[in-house]
């Protein structure tokens, strides 16, 4: 997956179009199934925020998610569950964009 | 950054929906105008471009020119690249972390306009799949995230480029950081304008802990760009 250096060296710079997308493919791959699994549980600057002046209860959900706080529901281990909706997440955002384009075709 | 719902009151909310609803339809005309074309299909096997007046048997129909097949591809990858990257928070202070936002990112490398229809995609996904960001919030998130962060960093980059003379990814880097912070200060503003709290509490406090996230963003795009040999967007 993350072995990055598998590209023939001498045609980097070629219009071979594929070979720096399937790259940064992997490393959104490696990214949310991996690294995603360490990151850091401390609240984000704006809910920190929130926390520090006392807002944070004004929060309302009016849509739970299929994934709330990206965990694959279900599953035991939470790096498992953070890993499987990291992968889930990033297939996602690239077949949506595959499926856009489908759709235009179509139309 | 991810606004929850509640924050802003309803009439913020609805607004900026109709903000974000409006520039991501046009950025996406834009795209569709340059990357797609209308092929003639006739009796479903030979296409030609543009050339075939209306003859029986022929029907026309949308496709990708080559360059909009790399350009939407690399949209996708690139998207995919941002999502994964949002979900990695570091620490940025005791207690506090911040992650990676990828306007500058996807403005620079994308263009401003695919740049922003990359942003919403990603944070659409985030809220609908994973609640992260409300959905009724969904319009303020794209407009701060993506028209203040992509398209006005794009913006700020061109012209940083052109007037201060200084080193490309210097200036993408330098971007990258002010974004973040405008970014957050028109959270701030929403959330201040919404009523939850007051814009002198909010303001402030916004702003001291973004200027510190900001730096994180900045390192990683210009790491991101330079790792992954990313090229420049040219107009």
């Amino acid at each position: 997956m993350k072995n990055k250096s598998t590209g023939l060296p001498g045609v980097r710079e070629s219009h071979s179009a594929k070979a720096p997308d399937k790259l940064i493919l992997a490393w959104a791959l490696f990214g949310g199934g991996v690294l995603s699994v360490f990151a850091s549980a401390w609240p984000d600057g704006l809910e920190k925020v929130a926390e520090a002046k006392y807002f944070t209860a004004l929060a309302v959900s009016h849509w739970p998610g299929l994934m709330p706080n990206y965990a694959w529901p279900g599953i035991g281990p939470e790096w498992l569950a953070t890993a499987l909706a990291g992968l889930a997440g990033v297939l996602l955002v690239f077949g949506l964009f595959k499926l856009i384009e489908l759709i235009i075709r179509r139309a | 950054m991810h606004l929850p719902d509640g924050f802003l009151n309803n009439q913020m909310a609805v607004s900026l929906i109709a903000v974000a609803g409006v520039f991501l339809t046009s950025a996406f005309f834009k795209l569709k105008q340059s990357w797609f074309v209308r092929v003639a299909v006739v009796k479903n096997k030979l296409a030609l471009a543009d050339g075939v007046s209306a003859e029986a048997g022929v029907s026309w129909r949308w496709t990708l020119t080559l360059k909009g097949h790399q350009r939407w591809r690399l949209m996708g990858v690139i998207g995919a690249l941002i999502f994964a990257a949002q979900m990695i928070n570091f620490p940025v202070a005791q207690g506090t972390s911040g992650h990676f936002l990828g306007g500058v990112l996807a403005a620079v490398v994308l263009g401003p306009w695919a740049g922003l229809m990359v942003i919403g995609l990603v944070l659409i996904v985030q809220s609908l799949m994973f609640a992260d960001g409300g959905v009724l919030a969904l319009g303020a998130n794209i407009v701060n995230m993506g028209l203040v962060a992509a398209v006005g960093g794009y913006y700020l980059y061109r012209a940083g480029v052109k007037f201060i003379k200084l080193g490309r990814f210097l200036m993408i880097g330098l971007t990258a950081w002010l974004t973040v912070v405008m970014a957050s200060l028109f959270c701030a503003l929403e959330i201040g304008w919404s009523g939850a709290i007051s814009f002198a509490l909010v303001i402030p406090a916004m702003f001291k802990i973004h200027l510190l996230i900001g730096l994180g963003e900045a390192a990683l795009t210009v790491i991101l760009i330079k790792a992954l040999k990313l090229k420049l967007y040219e107009e």
